[in-house]
């Protein structure tokens, strides 16, 4: 097995008032593949995304774990490293295409400036963003490029990111929900863009979603989040066909059959768990038909059942601890 | 380019009808006073065909709408009247005095400016430290003190004291220290207030994520995304609020006995000067109207948003 | 018991609380004026006159030999009633105009931003000295023309506010109800426009209290022998080398008031709407 690019062990994130947002996560991104990390919203998915390129803002603080990217912790880099280390090796897109560029300059200057950064000439940015809108298929590269996100649409921003974030060849892309805010008939577009590119990148992507459909046409491997913590990671047909945790069958249980593809989460009955209370054990405890006493006594720890199928369920026997 | 110059032609356009409405303002003041200005303007002895011959040169014996196309008309050939008190041209008296009070407001929007923007940048980026609760605190005592104390103070301290500057009156750049520093620095604490709530309000938003994420450098986000941006509504607003400046320049120069138009135009209402007043009141205005044009080009050429509307 | 805490955190921030005190200073030195001032305001006594500081004389004399500090114990009563006056005449004509060109919008509308951008674009000094050279100099021509030059600015954000709150169902059903356009307003947008209306208000005064001043200083205001601390300010100008207490203490006294108003306005703005911008 290849080694890791990105190794992500014991994350965990907390805000003011002891609201732990990420508890303990770890999981690992082969080079190439890609790695969708899914769950409700709330459940610490984009801020351990955000975490991973130490762009969690006060009052929130990582306070443990390590962030592993090819032999280096991220989380004991200085700044200025860490400045080197965003955009350059890995990139980030956002969720609203609209909000993620800056009104006031052109979008071609936004992808040059990453560019400039790395001490590259005006004119030769300049040249290589036009060649990296023509790779994200935005027609008239040249002419284009002297626009402002205002005047181009909500899609076409969205090729305008993925482009500014690739073209440094970054080894690791975290996609924070790319298509969400995008109607339903340009997302496809964006997905078969980003899966295209990834190939012809070779780049590792960490892809963040609730949205299943986005899961079965991209994913290589699944982690699932509830509440702060990852509950179980899988490859893609596994977690779609032998789910073994009880918030993974559930959801699954939710999706619509024949439309797999296009189904979304849909809410299982109770509400997420406060993050601001220290909890005794299992956070799925109050939801989890299954639960028993020894659930809600302690935290079920992270076992491998199968070889890549990671659980973290007390009901889930077999398989030895995962470190 | 185009519709820079179409946003421009538009602005233009209502600075020139603001300034209309200002004559109309003026001129109804005018007509609202007690007896009319020929007879404050010429003493008894005058026969009765002299005071005949000058209402019929200024039109004041036609009705009031056709007084004001002619007292318009005079205006904007330059033609103000002559002072009642020094009997001078009102048109030459104000070109005397224009240029210092041109260099005081100047002075002091440029002190304003270069210190409002960079204190209260430092005040967002150091939020809620020492520096920044220090920085309110003195902005909000600036901000209560009203220009002309300010104005005592500082005369008292730099210039009784111990004779760093000139009391008052205008002997050279080292005189324009003080009245500068007085009209300047009360303004300051809107600017800075502005400034620091508007950067704090940048910083929100996603793009400078994306910039971080981009690897752009603390520094360099925080001024090409975070002040860059933030200097929209500063900037507008700083020009918005030359009206007030101004006006401040006409109390501040009393106090410094500044040879400017603040100070000729309180000469003019202490000793009932219609002619000086209009005179002095129409120059402001346009002053101000092209300020505020001012202010629209660059918040225009800052922001390509507004371009578009 | 939500308001009750909010205003214990506002206690707890001592600028808030300072701001208080030093307004409860001014109102009380205004209304208890005569039974703490040693002099009558108009008290005159050449034989004193120009004197420094001292047992008799606290903040010293003018040059008729007037105690300042009793003048700048009557001046309080002028200071907060003109700045007050403005006030409430700046906010009926502001709110007024406000709400009608919010609510009606239209030409309404145009008309009166147009009048809005126009006031904003003259020097409102300028304009304020224009009026009262046509009513006479006096306090309440002052509190007057203060109050036509300042009006704008609550007419924006009101504006802003009513036509936010337009869109609001329980306005619309109102509407469909067949309420007329008096009872909505007064109903349903008035009630919901307090906070902000107490805000604005609150803002404005301090800032009234010192363009009301800077008139006084230039004459416009109070006449002699009345005590108006702009006035008495100005008249000890020329005493600058000589008598510097003529000139420093009304400052003072001014600067305590203003930010006194200040500082209370902010803790009142946190209290009642920390989000809204002014």
């Amino acid at each position: 097995m290849e080694e890791n690019i990105l190794q992500v062990t014991d994350l965990s994130v907390s805000f003011s008032g002891g609201v732990q947002a990420v508890h303990g996560v770890s999981f690992g991104i082969r080079p190439g593949e890609t790695f969708a990390l899914v769950g409700e919203s709330g459940c610490g998915k984009s801020t351990t995304a955000r975490a991973i390129m130490r762009l969690i803002r006060a009052p929130g603080r990582i306070t443990g774990g390590q962030v592993i990217f090819q032999d280096r912790d991220l989380l004991g880099l200085s700044n200025r490293e860490m400045t080197r280390v965003r955009g350059r090796e890995i990139g980030m897109i956002f969720q609203n295409p609209l909000d993620s560029l800056n009104p006031v300059y052109t979008i071609g200057s936004q992808v040059a400036e990453g560019l400039i950064v790395d001490k590259m000439e005006k004119k030769e940015a300049w040249k290589l963003a036009a060649d990296m809108f023509r790779d994200v298929k935005i027609p008239d590269p040249e002419q284009r490029m002297k626009a402002y996100p205002h005047e181009i649409s909500g899609g076409m921003r969205q090729r305008v990111m993925i482009g500014m974030m690739l073209c440094r060849h970054p080894k690791l892309l975290i996609a924070d929900e790319p298509t969400t805010a995008l109607d339903v008939t340009i997302q496809a577009g964006i997905i078969e863009l980003m899966n295209d590119l990834r190939r012809k990148y070779n780049t590792a992507v960490l892809m963040i979603t609730h949205d299943f459909g986005i899961v079965a046409d991209m994913a290589d491997r699944v982690g699932v989040m509830y509440a702060g913590q990852l509950v179980e990671v899988a490859d893609v047909f596994t977690i779609f066909d032998e789910p073994l945790h009880p918030y993974t069958r559930l959801l699954m249980k939710a999706l619509p059959v024949i439309t797999k593809r296009e189904g979304r989460l849909v809410t299982i009955p109770g509400t997420v768990p406060d993050l601001s209370k220290q909890m005794e054990g299992c956070r799925f405890a109050d939801r989890c038909p299954d639960a028993t006493e020894a659930c809600r006594r302690s935290v079920p720890a992270m076992k491998e059942i199968e070889s890549g199928h990671l659980c973290a369920c007390h009901l889930v026997k077999g398989g030895p601890a995962h470190a | 380019m185009s519709d820079v110059a179409k946003y421009i032609l538009k602005r233009l356009l209502t600075g020139v009808l603001v300034v209309l409405c200002v004559t109309i303002i003026i001129f109804g003041i005018l007509q609202a006073m007690p007896g009319d200005p020929i007879d404050l303007m010429v003493d008894t002895r005058v026969s009765a065909e002299k005071v005949a011959e000058l209402k019929a040169r200024w039109g004041l014996d036609k009705p009031p709408v056709v007084q004001y196309f002619y007292w318009l008309s005079n205006i904007c050939r330059g033609d103000f009247g002559t002072s009642i008190s020094t009997k001078q041209e009102v048109l030459y008296l104000i070109q005397q005095r224009l240029p210092y009070t041109l260099m005081l407001t100047g002075a002091a929007m440029i002190i304003e400016y270069l210190l409002a923007i960079p204190l209260g940048l430092v005040a967002a980026v150091r939020r809620d430290g020492i520096l920044d609760k220090f920085l309110t605190v003195v902005m909000v005592v600036l901000w209560s003190m009203p220009a002309f104390w300010l104005g005592v103070l500082l005369i008292r301290q730099f210039a009784v004291k111990n004779s760093f500057f000139p009391i008052s009156g205008y002997s050279g750049l080292k005189s324009l220290v003080l009245p500068a520093l007085t009209l300047a620095l009360p303004s300051l604490a809107q600017i800075f207030r502005l400034t620091r709530s508007e950067v704090l309000d940048v910083m929100e938003e996603k793009h400078v994520e994306t910039a971080y994420a981009k690897g752009i450098s603390d520094k360099m986000v925080l001024v090409r995304h975070v002040l860059r941006n933030a200097l929209i509504p500063v900037t507008v607003t700083f020009f918005l609020n030359l009206p007030w400046l101004i006006g401040g320049a006409v109390v501040v120069e009393n106090v410094f006995g500044w040879p400017g138009m603040g100070q000729l135009l309180w000469k003019g209402i202490s000793k009932q000067d219609f002619p000086i007043v209009q005179g002095i009141v129409f120059v402001i205005a346009v002053l101000t109207v092209i300020c505020n044009l001012i202010g629209d080009i660059v918040s225009g050429i800052l922001d390509p948003r507004i371009r578009m509307e | 018991m939500k308001k009750s805490r909010k205003l214990k955190l506002i206690l707890k921030k001592p600028l808030f609380l300072i701001g208080f005190l030093m307004m409860a200073v001014v109102i009380l030195a205004a209304i208890f004026a005569p039974q703490i001032a040693p002099h009558g305001y108009a008290e005159q006594n050449l034989a004193m006159k120009l004197q420094a500081p001292c047992a008799e004389f606290p903040l010293g004399t003018d040059r008729y030999g007037r105690c300042i500090f009793s003048r700048i114990l009557y001046g309080s009563r002028i200071a907060l009633k003109v700045g007050l006056v403005a006030v409430v005449i700046e906010s009926v004509i502001g709110v007024t105009l406000g709400i009608v060109a919010g609510y009606y919008g239209k030409k309404a509308d145009r008309v009166i931003m147009f009048v809005t951008d126009m006031i904003w674009s003259i020097p409102p000094i300028i304009l304020a000295m224009a009026i009262v050279l046509l009513l006479g100099p006096s306090a309440e021509n002052v509190a007057i023309s203060v109050a036509l030059v300042t009006w704008a600015q609550f007419t924006k954000i009101v504006r802003a506010k009513v036509q936010s709150m337009k869109e609001l169902s329980y306005i619309e059903a109102a509407r469909v109800y067949g309420e007329s356009d008096l009872q909505i307003i007064l109903r349903y947008i008035l009630p919901n426009l307090t906070s902000t209306i107490v805000i604005l208000t609150s803002l404005a005064l301090p800032s009234a209290i010192l363009s009301t001043t800077s008139m006084g200083f230039l004459g416009l205001g109070a006449q002699e022998p009345l005590p108006d601390w702009g006035m008495i300010l100005s008249s000890g100008i020329e005493f600058i080398k000589k008598a510097p207490w003529i000139s420093f203490w009304p400052g003072l006294a001014i600067v305590w008031t203003v930010l006194g108003f200040n500082l209370a306005a902010e803790g009142l703005k946190e209290l009642l709407d920390p989000r809204m911008k002014v």
